[in-house]
């Protein structure tokens, strides 16, 4: 694949991939763009090896979503979860009722396990299908429905409205 | 709290992204210093065949000097050159060295190729 070829990609799937990632890393953009930048490169290094088998978005965020991960390890060797503070990061709240809501409620992701997390954003917020998560993710579509049930009732448990 | 009120409030909360042509000027100078570096250790790994297919032809070519030299000139001279029970020795090795050269010479030819296409 030609760097042009790959950029043009790139342009199409930049804003679903930065949301994807901004939404792991519970709000800091900062964060989630360095993740996003490392992610691109190591796809534009393997994209020889892309076959079509899937979508290039759903090749592009299984690769995010193991350079996300690398990056919590790395960063957290127990996989601590992120400080709520940093979920303060966040555009476009402006009510104060509302932007309470949108941090607690992203608090309350931050408290799910990391695949719990994960089938919840891919599933809510970017509206993937079942197959795609699991392809996503690396497991049967079987457990992502777990995952997404348990990460619902979690959910449910973290806050009160 | 049901599925339902989750789900919508997970819909309402969607994170905002705005396109930002920063990030994708990050993207092109990162993919620019790939490509630069992709090329280096082409070019390094080009002239490493180079080097070795020199060598290796050099030594071919030493190789089948010393087996013609071996087996042309007179069988005295090399006898008491190299010994009576050496003489062998000698012209088994030269013709092992000449064929191993051949060989790898062949091969490191042929992956010059490929590296060019």
């Amino acid at each position: 694949m030609t760097e042009e070829r790959f950029i043009d990609l790139v342009k199409v799937e930049q804003e679903p991939l930065r949301r994807f990632l901004l939404a792991l890393c519970c709000g800091d953009s900062s964060l989630a763009d360095d993740i996003a930048q490392d992610s691109l490169v190591r796809a534009y290094v393997a994209s020889g090896s892309f076959m079509g088998l899937s979508s290039f978005r759903t090749w592009l965020f299984r690769i995010a979503y193991n350079c996300y991960v690398d990056h919590r390890r790395k960063k957290h060797p127990g996989l601590a979860p992120i400080d709520g503070n940093e979920a303060l990061n966040l555009e476009d709240r402006n009510t104060s009722d509302a932007s309470f809501r949108y941090q607690q409620l992203y608090q309350a992701l931050d408290r799910l396990s990391e695949n719990e997390r994960t089938a919840i954003i891919l599933f809510y917020f970017e509206d993937r299908s079942i197959k795609e998560i699991a392809s996503i993710l690396g497991i049967p579509a079987g457990t992502v429905k777990y995952h997404l049930s348990i990460g619902r009732s979690h959910l449910k448990e973290h806050i009160s409205l | 709290m049901n599925d339902i009120e989750l789900e919508i409030l997970l819909r309402e909360n969607r994170p905002a992204v705005k396109d930002d042509p920063a990030f994708l000027l990050e993207v092109r100078q990162r993919l620019n210093a790939v490509e630069g570096i992709k090329n280096e250790v082409d070019r390094q790994r080009r002239l490493r065949h180079i080097a070795l297919t020199v060598t290796l032809l050099l030594g071919m070519v030493a190789g089948c000097l010393i087996s013609a030299f071996i087996l042309i000139a007179p069988m005295d001279s090399i006898r008491t050159f190299v010994g009576e029970w050496n003489l062998y020795i000698a012209i088994a090795a030269s013709i092992s060295i000449t064929l191993i050269s051949v060989f790898l010479g062949g091969n490191s030819l042929l992956n010059i190729k490929k590296l060019r296409l």
